[in-house]
């Protein structure tokens, strides 16, 4: 017998599992361009603009890593705009500036948000690739000559790099490894697809003539790093996927801090594709437009089976608890005839399906793992990962799909 | 290769992809059914093991013209009652309450139960066994709301009190041999559920752990003996109906 809740968790992991089969076959057919192998090395000017808010304990580790990078240095130009901040960063900012006069370059300007220092860079900038990086960032030292390569084909306007965790500690960072780790294999997916949907803030290069032609970031909700991904798909500017160009970031330590960027993020994507409803035009925009449909679609299913999970979850602890009281907390009788007992095996397709998925998302990981040769040890975080990504993701769509229906305004910085 | 190339859909990959998602899916249905068809299969068998075990044991009755209380050992049938009890609750969970093939396990069970009982009664009657029988009638959750506690709370005694043994019935089973344990007891068709006769004593309604305590102390030593427990179970036959 199928009761109609099962039928909706059969569709909705039908669809999961549609996704991920279509996922696959694509990463296998594109196996040999899941890294660019370049001839010939160039190295066009790059500007790299760091926005700063309050960055002064961060400002150190990202200057210094761009210093760093294996890059010609004379070919290199990092402006760091310092947007009204209130503490010491532009000081900092300054003295880096004195010490390498050649390469840094220091604005300063009243506080207007990410997007207006980003956009202030960019008008100082003279490279012919330009780019953002985050001030809590750290920036791999191939990175930038990796991500350069991709612009060799002329077609490329934008190159995003493949984020990780900065030495996660706690159980959160953990989680948000994993996620980015999993995200890294999917971007790359996408890419093959043309599909990108977001120039990921801690860094992304742009070819400077694309910029032009694109114009200034926006506001756009407070997620403008999504907002310039989906006009460019919308000009069908090339976004290309630099797997193996790394950067690290710095997790959410709280689950407030979580909560508020995840968010601002989901929130984002619900009103920026409401701004961009032409993406969704299959005949259009092809995979993109079925890749977004199915994130949108994605988020209902996962809201409503982690719903229902979560009722099951509390129906069972209330029935426990409804049992030991029956008995009067008398517990005796099993503990002196205690045994373990193997629970009967009589699964229902629902949990062999659902078990399956468990299965491939956890091929995702290890692909990710792998393509972006990671050499961290991931079974704890996995595992984490998999207890609590799904309700926590659910829970950041609900809250989402809420503030964006009611138009609440959420407090950044 | 320009992004609208890459994006442009190839209407025979997303064919494939839903062919193969197509396969998988029926693959999971199909060990589905493998894995359920095995647990019926375990079922026959171990509803066959207990019919063999009762049928030999009242030929041992016939032939010595007496109970062999020597050798009599009660709870290996009474473990074999419900570790059948454990897999057909498992089996109605899977295949629905409704199944006509559930339902007729489940008549099967419902016989078994009642030999099981006829011979322990023959048992304590001739070899003096100080055993206290429960006769459950339970039915499903929208007839009999308190069903599942009096289950839980029947389970949780048997457990406690070796000398328990509890038998439960579909009160609603279509059942000649069940209507003829009905008749002897003079239950009527309209009887407040969940019904309970604690040697020929019946109790209408659901009745708290005390209270059933508080009777069965009339018939057996309250005080657990728990060195010789022979419940071993963790299921107890009226789960059937959670």
């Amino acid at each position: 017998m199928v009761t109609t809740i099962e039928i909706f968790i059969y569709i909705g992991i039908f669809f999961a599992l549609y996704f991920s089969v279509f996922i696959l076959i694509t990463a296998i057919e594109n196996k040999k361009r899941t890294y660019l192998k370049s001839t010939k090395q160039s190295f066009p000017l790059v500007s790299l603009v760091v926005p700063c808010f309050n960055e002064a304990h961060n400002l150190d580790m990202v200057v210094q890593s761009l210093l760093n990078l294996n890059y010609p240095k004379k070919q290199l130009e990092i402006i760091i705009i310092n947007d009204g901040s209130k503490d010491a960063t532009f000081e900092k900012a300054k003295a880096w500036q004195k010490k390498y006069p050649a390469i840094i370059k220091t604005f300063s300007k009243p506080n207007g948000g990410k997007h207006t220092a980003l956009n202030l860079g960019f008008e100082k900038a003279k490279g012919e690739i330009v780019g953002c990086v985050d001030a809590d960032c750290t920036v791999e030292k191939n990175a930038i000559l990796r991500m350069v390569n991709h612009f060799q084909d002329k077609e490329t306007a934008i190159v995003v790099s493949t984020i990780k965790i900065l030495n996660p500690k706690n159980i959160l960072e953990g989680i948000q490894y994993v996620e980015y780790i999993i995200s890294a294999f999917f971007k790359k997916v996408f890419g093959f697809l043309g599909s990108i949907s977001v120039t990921s803030g801690p860094l992304t290069l742009f070819r400077a003539s694309a910029l032009k032609e694109l114009g200034p970031y926006k506001k756009a909700h407070q997620t403008e790093d999504l907002e310039i991904a989906f006009r460019a798909q919308s000009k069908d500017m090339k976004i290309d996927y630099a797997l193996d160009a790394i950067v690290y970031t710095l997790g959410e330590k709280t689950m407030k801090g979580l909560t508020k960027q995840r968010l601002r993020w989901r929130r984002g994507f619900l009103l920026n594709l409401r701004d961009y409803p032409g993406l969704l035009n299959l005949k259009k925009h092809g995979n993109l437009a079925f890749c977004l449909a199915y994130n949108t679609f994605g988020i209902l299913i996962s809201v409503s089976i982690t719903a229902y999970s979560l009722f099951r979850l509390f129906n069972f602890v209330f029935m426990k608890i409804n049992q030991a009281v029956l008995i009067n907390f008398d517990f005796n009788p099993y503990l002196a005839d205690f045994r373990f007992v193997l629970p009967h095996f009589n699964p229902k397709p629902t949990l062999i399906l659902s078990s399956l998925c468990l299965v491939v998302m956890l091929g995702f990981l290890l692909l990710g793992k792998k393509l972006t040769l990671d050499t961290t040890r991931l079974k704890e975080k996995a595992l984490f990962y998999l207890l609590f990504y799904a309700f926590f993701n659910a829970m950041w769509w609900v809250m989402a799909g809420w503030s964006a229906i009611f138009k609440r305004e959420l407090v950044w910085n | 290769m320009t992004n609208q190339q890459a994006k442009k859909i190839d209407w025979q990959k997303y064919l494939l992809v839903l062919f193969f998602t197509g396969l998988i899916f029926t693959l999971g249905f199909f060990f589905a059914n493998l894995i359920s068809k095995k647990n019926l299969e375990s079922l026959d068998s171990l509803q066959q093991n207990l019919r063999v075990d009762i049928l030999s044991l009242e030929t041992q009755f016939s032939i010595l013209n007496q109970t062999p209380c020597e050798n009599l050992n009660e709870s290996t049938l009474t473990q074999e009652l419900y570790d059948i009890a454990q897999t057909l609750t498992s089996v109605g969970n899977n295949v629905g309450k409704d199944n006509p093939y559930y339902l007729q396990l489940k008549k099967y069970y419902s016989i078994l139960e009642i030999k099981h009982w006829l011979l322990l009664q023959r048992a304590k009657k001739e070899c003096g066994l100080p055993l206290t029988f429960i006769i459950y009638f339970y039915a499903d959750k929208k007839t009999c709301p308190d069903c599942d506690n009096q289950g839980y709370i029947l389970t949780h005694l048997r457990r406690k009190y070796p000398d328990l043994r509890v038998y439960s019935f579909d009160f609603n089973l279509d059942l000649s041999a069940l209507d003829a344990l009905k008749s002897i007891y003079l239950i009527q068709p309209n009887e407040t559920l969940p019904l309970m006769i604690i040697n020929k004593e019946a109790l209408s309604g659901f009745q708290s752990k005390d209270k059933l305590e508080n009777i069965l102390s009339k018939y057996i030593e309250t005080t657990p003996d728990d060195e010789t427990s022979t419940s071993t179970s963790s299921t107890s036959p009226n789960d059937i109906d959670l």
